[in-house]
C-alpha cells in the first residue's frame, strides 16, 4: 500500500472537501421542499438532520479507525469477503453515478432557464463531464487542492449576497413555530437528510488525512458549517418570500438572488454572477462524487490507473442524465430512489462496518 | 508540441463559446414597462370554458388581453447623446401573455428582453376578471426572466394612454412613476409595492393594495392618488390618500410623512420621522379584540408666529391632541375597511397566523366573518422630539 503512506490531505483540505461535496446544486431547491413539508419549521428539521448526519459521520470515522485507515474496498473485502465487497462497491459506485447524473440534469435545466437558453442540453452535459474527467485524471491531490480553492471562491460571494438579501427579509415569516403534527417532522427529516448526502466522500479521503487524530473534530466542524449555511439560506428565503410563495417556487434561492436590490445600487441583475458561482457549486459536488466512483471502480476491477475507470463511467453519466423525459421526471426519480440509496449506503453500511469491526477487533485489520 | 497543444485549445474556443446564445446588444429591445389591460373579448370566458383540452385549432384569435410593451428607443443613444431615451410602445391583442409576447415579436425587428422591466401597469377593468388575472399572475411568476423588483400599479381607464403619456420632468413614463414612488419616503399616501410583495400579500393575506394612477386628459396630467384595493383577484375600490397614509401607519411601514391638527384655526404640521407599531390580541366570547399600539416620533414643522413652542406643557398638549385626533381618524378608517371592503389590509390575519396558531386554526374557516366582527382598538402615542430653529 504505497498510497496509504502518502498522507497528503491537511485538516483544511478535509473540511473543504466535506463541505463542497455536501453543498451542491440541491441548496437552491431545499427551502421549497422544506416549506412544503413543515412550513416555517424547516430550520429545526435541518438542525435535526444535521445531527443525524453527524452521528453517521462519526460511525464512518470510527469504522475507518478500527480498520487501520485503509481503503473502503479493502475493508469490505477483509470483513465481508470478496463477493459482498464487489457488490457493495459496485452499488456505491452506482449511487454516486446516479446522484451526479440526476444533479447534472437538474443543473442543466436550471442553467438553460436562466443563463443559456438556446444551448443544447447535450452540449452542457458534454462540457461538464469532460471538465470533470480532466480533473479526476489529475489524481486525488489535485482534487483536494481544487476543493480547497473553490471553497473560498464559492462561499465569499455567496455569503456576501446573503448578507445583502437581509434588507428585504421579514424574519417573522418563519412563525408560527412548532405548529406541525409530529409525523410531518419525521417526513421532513427523511426527505431532508438526503441533502446531506455526500459524506461518503470520507471513505475516500480519510485514509489520506495527515492528522488522523483530528478527523472527527474537523468533520464535526464541516457538518456544522453545512447546517448553519442551510439554515441561513432557508430562513432568508422564507423571510423574503413568505411561506406560501416558497412553497411554489422551484428554486427559491435563485429567485431570491434575482430579487436582491442593494439600496443605492451600483450593480443590478446579480444572477449572472451568482449563476457562474453556482456552476462551481455543482462542479465540486460532481467531481468529488465522480472521483469517488472512479476510485472504487478502479479497486474493484484492479485497474492500474484511475484514468481508465473514469473513462468507463463517462457514458453512464451521460445516459442516465439524458434518461428523464422532463424536469418533473428527474425530480420524481431523485425523490424516489435517493432515500433508499441513502438508507443502504449511508446508514446501514457505516453501522455494519462499525459493528463488524468492533466485534473482530485485532483480527484481520491489524495483521496487515 | 507545446504550440500544437495551444493551437488546439485556441480552436476549441472558437467552436465552443456561446454560439447558441449570442445576441448582439443592438439587436435587443429592453422592455421597461408592461401594461396589461382587459381585451375586447375578455368576457367570453364561458365560451372558452366549453373548449376541451384536446380541441384542435385552439389558437384561435380571442382578444382577451390587450398588452402594451414600453421600451426606451435605443437608437436614441449615441456617443454624443447621453441620458434617458424616449419611450416607444408596442400594443397587441392576445389571448394570453405568452401569445402577446409572440405577437409583439412579430411587430418588432429586435429581440424582446424582459430582464430590465421595471414597471407593471394593470388597468382596473382588468381586475374585474379574476380568471384572467390568475392566468397573468401565473405567467408573471413562471417567466424566469421577469424581474420581481418591478413596481406594480393600477391605472384607471386604458393603460395605453398612460404609456403614451409624455411627462414634463422625465423623458418616459417608467422613470416618472418610478420617481414618484421612490419619493414616497416623504409622501405618506403612496405604498410602493413591487411584484414580489404583491404576490406575497395575495398569498399570505388574500388581498393586496396597489398605488392607483389616474389621468386627467384636459390638464394632461398623471397623478398617483391613493391606493386600489384588490381582494380575491378582483378590484374592490379606492382608498383616499389620507386613508392610505393611515393604513401605512397601521402596517408599521411608514418611513416619513405628515399629519396635521388645527389649533384656533391655525394648522400645526407634524412631520413623522419614525414609527413603531405593536399588535396584541385578546379572544373574548368568540370575538377577537385587537389592540394596535402606534408609537410615532417626529418634529413640528409649522406653528404660528408670536407663539412659543419651547415648553414641555405646550408640547405635551399638542401631543395629546395628535393622539386623540389620530386615534379617531384611524379607527374610522379601519371601520370603513372592515365594513365596506371586508379586507384585512393591516395584516391582522398574518398576525393571528404567526403568533397565535391555535386561534387561527379555529377561525380560519370563516376568517372573513371573524374579521368583520373583530374589535380593533387603536392607541396612538406621539412624541415630538424637535421643534425647528425658533422657540
Amino acid at each position: 500500500m504505497v498510497l496509504n503512506n502518502k498522507d497528503i490531505v491537511s485538516s483544511y483540505g478535509l473540511f473543504a472537501t466535506l463541505v463542497v461535496t455536501i453543498i451542491g446544486v440541491n441548496v437552491f431547491s431545499y427551502p421549497n421542499e422544506l416549506a412544503n413539508l413543515v412550513g416555517g419549521d424547516g430550520w429545526l428539521v435541518i438542525l435535526l438532520s444535521g445531527i443525524i448526519a453527524y452521528i453517521l459521520i462519526s460511525f464512518i470515522c470510527k469504522a475507518e479507525k478500527n480498520n487501520g485507515y485503509s481503503h473502503i474496498y479493502e475493508i469490505l473485502e477483509n470483513r465481508f469477503g470478496k463477493i459482498i465487497a464487489i457488490l457493495v462497491g459496485l452499488e456505491l459506485t452506482w449511487y454516486s453515478t446516479f446522484f451526479i447524473s440526476m444533479g447534472l440534469r437538474t443543473f442543466t435545466e436550471e442553467i438553460k432557464m436562466y443563463l443559456l437558453e438556446q444551448t443544447p442540453t447535450e452540449f452542457i452535459f458534454l462540457v461538464t463531464i469532460l471538465m470533470g474527467t480532466y480533473l479526476v485524471r489529475g489524481e486525488i491531490d489535485n482534487l483536494i487542492k481544487f476543493n480547497e480553492i473553490s471553497f473560498w471562491l464559492m462561499f465569499i460571494p455567496v455569503i456576501l449576497v446573503l448578507i445583502f438579501s437581509i434588507y428585504h427579509v421579514d424574519f417573522t415569516n418563519i412563525l408560527p413555530a412548532f405548529n406541525n403534527p409530529p409525523n410531518s417532522y419525521a417526513k421532513g427529516i427523511i426527505a431532508s437528510i438526503n441533502r446531506f448526502m455526500g459524506f461518503q466522500i470520507l471513505f475516500l479521503i480519510i485514509p489520506f488525512v495527515k492528522d488522523k487524530k483530528s478527523i472527527n473534530k474537523v468533520a464535526r466542524k464541516g457538518i456544522w458549517f453545512v447546517v448553519v449555511f442551510y439554515i441561513a439560506v432557508f430562513i432568508l428565503t422564507v423571510g423574503v418570500f413568505g411561506q406560501n410563495q416558497t412553497k411554489i417556487l422551484l428554486w427559491p434561492v435563485i429567485t431570491m438572488v434575482k430579487y436582491i436590490n442593494i439600496p443605492g445600487s451600483f450593480i443590478e441583475r446579480w444572477e449572472g454572477i451568482i449563476m457562474s458561482i453556482w456552476i462551481i457549486f455543482y462542479f465540486t459536488t460532481f467531481t468529488n462524487h465522480y472521483y469517488f466512483a472512479s476510485d472504487l471502480l478502479k479497486k474493484i476491477f484492479k485497474f492500474k490507473d484511475i484514468k481508465l475507470s473514469a473513462a468507463i463511467i463517462v457514458p453512464f453519466i451521460y445516459l442516465i442524465a439524458l434518461y428523464p423525459k422532463n424536469i418533473a421526471e428527474a425530480y420524481v426519480l431523485t425523490s424516489k430512489y435517493s432515500p433508499i440509496f441513502f438508507l443502504i449506503n449511508l446508514i446501514i453500511l457505516p453501522i455494519a462496518l462499525l459493528l463488524v469491526s468492533s466485534s473482530k477487533k485485532g483480527g484481520n485489520g491489524n495483521s496487515r | 508540441m507545446r504550440i500544437k497543444k495551444i493551437l488546439i485549445i485556441l480552436t476549441c474556443c472558437i467552436f465552443t463559446t456561446g454560439c447558441w446564445d449570442k445576441v448582439e446588444i443592438d439587436r435587443r429591445t429592453f422592455v421597461s414597462t408592461i401594461g396589461i389591460d382587459a381585451g375586447e373579448e375578455i368576457s367570453k370566458e364561458k365560451e372558452l370554458k366549453k373548449l376541451s383540452p384536446n380541441e384542435p385549432f385552439s389558437e384561435s384569435n380571442v382578444k382577451r388581453l390587450n398588452v402594451t410593451y414600453g421600451f426606451p428607443d435605443i437608437s436614441d443613444f449615441g456617443p454624443q447623446k447621453g441620458g434617458i431615451a424616449q419611450e416607444k410602445t408596442i400594443n397587441v391583442d392576445a389571448y394570453s401573455m405568452e401569445d402577446a409576447f409572440i405577437k409583439a415579436t412579430g411587430k418588432n425587428s429586435r429581440n424582446i428582453s424582459f430582464g430590465h422591466s421595471k414597471l407593471l401597469i394593470m388597468s382596473n377593468d382588468f381586475f374585474g376578471y379574476p380568471e384572467a388575472v390568475k392566468e397573468v399572475l401565473d405567467y408573471l411568476q413562471r417567466e424566469p426572466s421577469l424581474d420581481r423588483n418591478a413596481l406594480v400599479v393600477i391605472a384607471e381607464g386604458k393603460v395605453e394612454d398612460y404609456m403614451k403619456y409624455k411627462p414634463d420632468t422625465e423623458k418616459n413614463i417608467q422613470e416618472y412613476i418610478h420617481g414618484l414612488i421612490e419619493n414616497s419616503d416623504r409622501n405618506a399616501s403612496i405604498i410602493p409595492t413591487d411584484l414580489n410583495e404583491f404576490l406575497t400579500n395575495l398569498d399570505e393575506n388574500g388581498n393586496a393594495i396597489l398605488p392607483y394612477l389616474t389621468i386627467d386628459k384636459h390638464k394632461n396630467e398623471i397623478k398617483l392618488s391613493g391606493t386600489g384595493v384588490i381582494k380575491d383577484y378582483t378590484f374592490k375600490g379606492i382608498l383616499s390618500p389620507t386613508e392610505t397614509a393611515d393604513i401605512k401607519i397601521l402596517r408599521g411601514k411608514l418611513k416619513g410623512g405628515k399629519k396635521v391638527i388645527y389649533e384656533e384655526g391655525h394648522p400645526i404640521d407634524f412631520q413623522i420621522d419614525g414609527i413603531k407599531r405593536k399588535i396584541t390580541m385578546d379572544n373574548k366570547d368568540d370575538k377577537l379584540i385587537f389592540n394596535i399600539n402606534v408609537n410615532m416620533e417626529g418634529q413640528i414643522k409649522e406653528y404660528y408666529l408670536g407663539k412659543q413652542l419651547l415648553s414641555t406643557k405646550i408640547i405635551s398638549e399638542i401631543e395629546e391632541n395628535f393622539n386623540e385626533s389620530l386615534k379617531d381618524e384611524m379607527e374610522k378608517v379601519v371601520k370603513i375597511i372592515q365594513s365596506k371592503y371586508s379586507t384585512d389590509l393591516i395584516g391582522l390575519r398574518e398576525y393571528v397566523q404567526k403568533y397565535d396558531p391555535s386561534v387561527w386554526n379555529i377561525v380560519k374557516k370563516d376568517w372573513d366573518e371573524t374579521y368583520k366582527n373583530a374589535v380593533i382598538n387603536i392607541y396612538v402615542n406621539t412624541h415630538i422630539r424637535r421643534i425647528g430653529a425658533i422657540r
